[in-house]
């Protein structure tokens, strides 16, 4: 791997430690609510009750770490798991905003009854917001010159 | 690439290459649309034909299978050469890729040993340049002595090129046949034996050389091949025999001595036209593979993709059902209030448009879901899934080789049980033959997003990924306990080959959707509209009479008793004794007995039964008895009916076992 500036390591380190510990208070309200904690009131966007989905939140949140831990000590291979991070970050992210049109679709394209009480606060979920703030990581992994095999 | 309508000139054009070489995507910029799926001759492995135009030539195309040499260590190697031997094509186009020269030249060299007139397409450059390596084509092409076209097949660069090369060849009539010389033992066996063969005009049509490499090479299906055409066969295997015999002395196996000899021909040409320059830069590959195959998130990374494919499908695809769902309506509804008589506006409404209504509104998850999954393959991500898998694969008794047809399972069970043919161990292939109709099929979708969308709505993804899960479990249970108990032992190895990561190409993305997509929309227009036709003639026999007394409702009330533990009424029993011909009927037989529209449907069904008692009814739609079509290729490819009915027999004990227990924990912990 490429050297790296220390500093840089240690700057992209500590972004990754601040998307890994909000992915996990987020991941982690959608599971205690779904355990039947009302907890909803922690947070400024729209939770679920959802176990699925908070494992997902969780999942992310590791990866996030894990880049963390490794760049920390300054080592190159913690991009491989800021990369990843920010890949399954964006899945989660471009998923919820289509969720979000399709419902807009549902509700004032087609009129459907069932999305008559719909508002687009119902579906911005934490991961969009989360997706849009990790999006920063593309400058140091563009930097990276990687080659694609 | 150029099209006219006029093309006296004809070429009969073979693709061969090894797996994941990007022969789909060079097939699939040749033909465009104009392409014809089958089967080879005598087995079920697909054959893709199609035709190419350019200048005044016609260029028919077949894409042979994947493969690795020309043994015949597998059904895809045996056809793959067999068209070569047999249909004679005038070119066979070798696409090589650059980045793994070495192993790729090993099947070019066994096309040339075979006699077939070869143009190398050298594909995956841009990765070859990427890897550090420089590849001095002009120079390969002499050594090798065959045409080399450099190419990057899915930015279509060398497309032009190559069909430039084919044309000319066929018009000028060239032939690049190149014979490479073994050690001197060796060549001296292969000359005698071929002396031997051309004693046999029967023969003489073959290349005596390949034939002769084969014998020594002790390869059944040339031995089958020289029972078939000569009458006095033993004296030529007794020959053979005496040859290999001496050879043998010198090299303990002749197999591994012409591979050895392959590969040293292959490192010398290789070391002439490759040289590699350093790079420092990390590569996209080992980056996401350090975090994809890692030993603790890779299995939690897969699973957060499977649920978001599973979202996708559901909820993403919902307003375009929905559109489908009010279009259908209408029709069903303008049908049955104006075509007359009133019993052919009920046929052509309710049954007709109306039951396959129900079937189409579907279309979009299908086609939405398979989208997710063709990212997924064509990307690489999937076979990375595979390595992720076998670990537990293996010590749950599954061959690592198995995971690729229960995912292919999510599809489709007919060919994921057909694509089981690479198993080579038969007891790994029968357990995955098994269990693969555990694997939640698309056609069972439909039956999902119906309950799960009336009950579960604002969690319906959810609990349709927990069905996907539900199968997984099961058939691993399973595979668990046949291993331990019909198929003791453990299972084989597993070796596979990572691809390199890729951003799949659109046209690649969108041809890989519609082939499978395509299917559902195929048996929906043949077999599920027969099927829904004929409820909906039983549910108006006799005429005019009450649903309940009609011959459906008659033979529902003899069913209704055995799954009335599960309060499940006489129209869902015959809904899934109907879901054995195709699971899609389920919904569309509902349709018919509860009465078109999506008001009359939702009600009635909501009516019906619980949250608990509907996904009781999902879990046995996904465990119970394959369509009739997956039974069929369950006889096929065990070759057996034993295991065929034993097949029919386990699922259906095991879904009425797991309904009936989702039931028993939904009442004890106050769900009921």
């Amino acid at each position: 791997m490429v050297n790296v500036p220390e500093k840089r390591n240690k700057a992209v380190a500590i972004f990754s430690l601040i998307l890994s510990i909000l992915y996990f208070f987020f991941g982690s309200l959608e599971i205690t609510f779904w355990l039947g904690f009302d907890v909803t009131y922690l947070s400024p966007v729209t939770i679920y009750s959802d176990a699925f989905a908070g494992f997902t939140l969780i999942v992310t949140s590791l990866i996030f770490a894990a880049g963390f831990i490794n760049l920390w000590r300054n080592e190159v291979r913690g991009y491989s798991y800021v990369l990843v991070g920010l890949f399954v970050a964006s899945v989660l992210g471009i998923l919820q905003f289509l969720i979000l049109v399709a419902n807009w679709t549902e509700r004032y394209v087609l009129l459907n009854e069932d999305f008559a009480d719909w508002t687009w606060i119902d579906d911005f979920r934490a991961v969009i917001p989360l997706w849009i703030m990790s999006l920063p990581l593309i400058v140091p992994l563009r930097s990276l010159k990687m080659r694609r095999v | 690439m150029m099209l006219r309508t006029v093309s006296p000139l004809k070429v009969k054009v073979a693709l061969a290459g090894n797996p994941n070489v990007g022969k789909s995507v060079v097939f699939n910029n040749l033909t465009g649309a104009r392409q014809h799926v089958g089967n080879w001759p005598g087995v079920t492995v697909e054959k893709k034909e199609g035709l190419c135009t350019f200048e005044d030539a016609k260029i028919e195309v077949v894409d042979l299978p994947g493969i690795y040499s020309l043994t015949a260590n597998s059904i895809d190697e045996i056809i793959a050469r067999n068209y070569i031997v047999e249909e004679a094509p005038d070119i066979v186009v070798d696409i090589v890729d650059a980045s793994n020269l070495e192993r790729n030249l090993y099947l070019t060299l066994q096309l040339l040993e075979l006699g077939a007139n070869v143009i190398i397409l050298l594909n995956m450059m841009d990765l070859a340049e990427e890897k550090g390596f420089k590849i001095d084509t002009k120079k390969l092409e002499k050594l090798i002595g065959v045409p080399v076209v450099p190419s990057v097949a899915p930015k279509r660069i060398g497309m032009n090129e190559l069909c430039q090369k084919i044309v000319e060849t066929k018009k000028k009539s060239l032939t690049y046949k190149k014979i490479f010389k073994y050690s001197k033992d060796l060549e001296e066996g292969i000359e005698r034996v071929r002396y031997v063969l051309e004693q046999y005009e029967e023969l003489s049509k073959y290349n005596l050389r390949w034939l002769a490499i084969k014998l020594l090479e002790d390869d059944d299906e040339v031995k089958k091949l020289i029972v078939k055409s000569i009458s006095n066969y033993n004296a030529i295997f007794s020959e053979v025999e005496k040859i290999k015999s001496e050879l043998e002395k010198k090299y303990d196996d002749l197999i591994v001595a012409f591979a050895d000899e392959r590969y040293r021909i292959i490192s010398q040409i290789v070391s002439q036209v490759v040289t590699k320059v350093q790079v420092e830069e990390p590569t996209l590959t080992s980056m996401l593979d350090e975090v994809f195959t890692h030993k603790y998130l890779g299995i939690p990374i897969f699973l957060t993709l499977m649920w978001a494919v599973f979202q996708f499908t559901f909820t993403v695809a919902a307003p375009i059902s929905d559109l489908f769902d009010m279009i259908f309506s209408s029709l069903a509804e303008i049908a049955s209030t104006n075509i007359k008589p009133t019993w052919l506006g009920s046929l052509i409404g309710e049954g007709i448009i109306g039951g396959l209504g129900f079937v189409f509104v579907f279309a979009p998850n299908i086609f939405f879901m398979f989208l997710a999954l063709s990212i997924l393959e064509d990307s690489g991500y999937l076979a990375r899934a595979a390595f992720n898998m076998d670990k537990i694969m293996y010590k749950l008794g599954l061959h690592g080789k198995s995971f690729i047809p229960l995912l292919l399972g999510f599809g489709c069970n007919v060919p994921a049980i057909m694509s089981t043919r690479t198993i080579d161990n038969e007891n790994d292939r029968l357990i995955t033959i098994l269990v693969n109709p555990l694997m939640s099929c698309s056609a069972r979708l439909p039956v999902y997003v119906l309950f799960a969308g009336i009950f579960f709505s604002a969690y319906a993804g959810n609990v349709i990924f927990s069905m996907y899960l539900l199968g997984i479990v099961l058939a691993v249970l399973i595979a668990l306990i046949l291993r331990k108990t019909l198929f003791p032992g453990r299972p084989s190895y597993f070796v596979m080959e990572m691809p390199p990561y890729m951003v799949p190409t659109l046209r690649s993305i969108v041809v890989h959707t519609w082939e499978r997509g395509s299917m559902f929309i195929k048996k929906a227009g043949t077999i599920i509209i027969a099927g829904l036709v004929a409820i909906w003639a039983l549910s108006n026999i006799p005429y005019g009479a009450p649903i309940e007394e009609s011959l459906v409702g008659q033979f529902g009330k003899l069913l209704e008793p055995i799954f009335a533990p599960f309060g499940w009424d006489w129209r869902i029993a015959v809904a899934l004794f109907f879901g054995f011909i195709a699971k899609e009927i389920v919904i569309g037989s509902l349709a018919i007995l509860y009465g078109t529209g999506e008001e009359t449907l939702y009600g009635p069904i909501s009516n019906a039964l619980t949250p608990l008692s509907a996904y009781a009814l999902m879990a046995f739609v996904l465990i119970y008895v394959p369509c009739i079509a997956t039974v069929g290729i369950i006889k096929q490819e065990t070759g057996s009916w034993k295991w065929t009915l034993f097949a029919i027999a386990y699922e259906l004990i095991l879904a009425y076992l797991v309904a009936g227990f989702i039931i028993l924990i939904g009442h004890l912990i106050g769900l009921a």
